[in-house]
């Protein structure tokens, strides 16, 4: 039994997408079996950023209408050994409609793949409840930014609303330069603030530009971003939750729930 | 060198930390004084109190994390 892990952030322009291309890139390379599901509606760009646009026939909303088979939705990913995706729609009204069949739809690929990545749209409206709603865990992507931090605040927020308690924190396009003239919010300083701990932070790097325009994710090339994507994808890989009838010793299972466990702060005044 | 309070990422950081903490509950000073006033109109039924020496705090809490 695989899992459903949704990419959110809030605000846009995060490198939500870029974090799940590479990320699912490094699954794959990691020899595990995964699928990514574009849900950003309208604004797809997973496609694009993995350099599939021109293999698109199907997508997600065809799929859930029933309009085409799960194998004609799929697109595989030739270059790496078990990746595949299924493209946004450009055009969808009333999402919401369609959570009970995306629910349907990932309990069906957990069978057979060991990782769902479901990216979400920007924002916090119809389409981040429709992209939540599938998905076992969470991961917040967020820049050093304070708009992205504090997006991201109300963005665990909601997501302890709707009961996630799997949440964890990506930290993308961290300028050390800046970081060490104390300019820019350090990793230290972003966890402090949103009373978690992060399972990656990527560097502000030039080549993930320069491999989107190719079409390659960043990941595949000697780069420094691409290094910490591998490494946080590493990093997912053996926090995965323990696949039901494998469970581990509980004292396993406290180790894990720690790391992601939110930092417990006093808020009372 | 620059205090530290000065550096622009402890700057963020303490507007971060106000503005994360108090967010989730958005209440108008106008919504809290009637609230309180309800409050202290059931306390009263119950204890011998003279609310205008009394102090009333609303603590939220959710998960008991937040405020």
């Amino acid at each position: 039994m695989g899992e459903a892990i949704v990419f959110t952030s809030g605000k846009g322009g995060v490198g939500k997408t870029t974090a799940i291309a590479n990320i699912g890139t490094g699954l794959s390379l990691l020899e595990k079996k995964v699928v990514m599901l574009d849900t950003d509606m309208g604004l797809r760009n997973l496609d694009v950023v993995m350099g599939l646009e021109d293999r698109i026939t199907y997508n997600l909303v065809d799929l859930l209408e029933n309009k085409c088979r799960l194998n004609q939705a799929l697109i595989r990913d030739k270059r790496y050994p078990n990746l595949y995706m299924i493209p946004a729609a450009l055009h969808c009204r009333r999402i919401k409609e369609y959570e009970e069949k995306l629910k349907t739809l990932t309990a069906q690929l957990k069978k057979e793949f060991d990782f769902c990545l479901i990216d979400s749209p920007a924002g916090i409206d119809d389409g981040f409840h429709f992209a939540v709603s599938a998905a076992d865990r969470a991961i917040l992507v967020t820049t050093p930014h304070i708009s992205a931090v504090r997006d991201a605040g109300r963005v665990i927020y909601l997501l302890e609303g709707r009961h996630f308690h799997n949440i964890g924190l990506l930290i993308n396009e961290a300028n050390e330069r800046m970081i060490k003239k104390h300019n820019m919010l350090s990793r230290e300083d972003i966890e402090e603030v949103l009373g978690m701990e992060s399972l990656g932070c990527i560097p502000a790097d030039e080549k993930v530009i320069i491999s989107q325009n190719k079409g390659i994710p960043v990941v595949s090339i000697k780069s420094r971003a691409g290094k910490s994507f591998l490494a946080a994808a590493k990093e997912i890989a053996t926090e995965r939750i323990v696949p039901e009838g494998m469970e581990s010793g509980q004292e396993e299972q406290e180790r894990k729930r720690g790391l992601f466990r939110r930092k417990e702060y006093n808020y009372e005044v | 060198m620059r205090s530290r309070r000065e550096l622009s990422n402890s700057i963020a950081k303490e507007r971060l930390k106000l503005m994360i903490e108090t967010e989730p509950v958005e209440c108008t000073p106008d919504t809290m004084a009637r609230m309180k006033g309800e409050i202290s109109e059931i306390v009263s039924r119950y204890f011998e109190i003279n609310p205008e020496k009394y102090e009333i705090k609303v603590i939220l809490k959710q998960n008991k994390k937040r405020v």
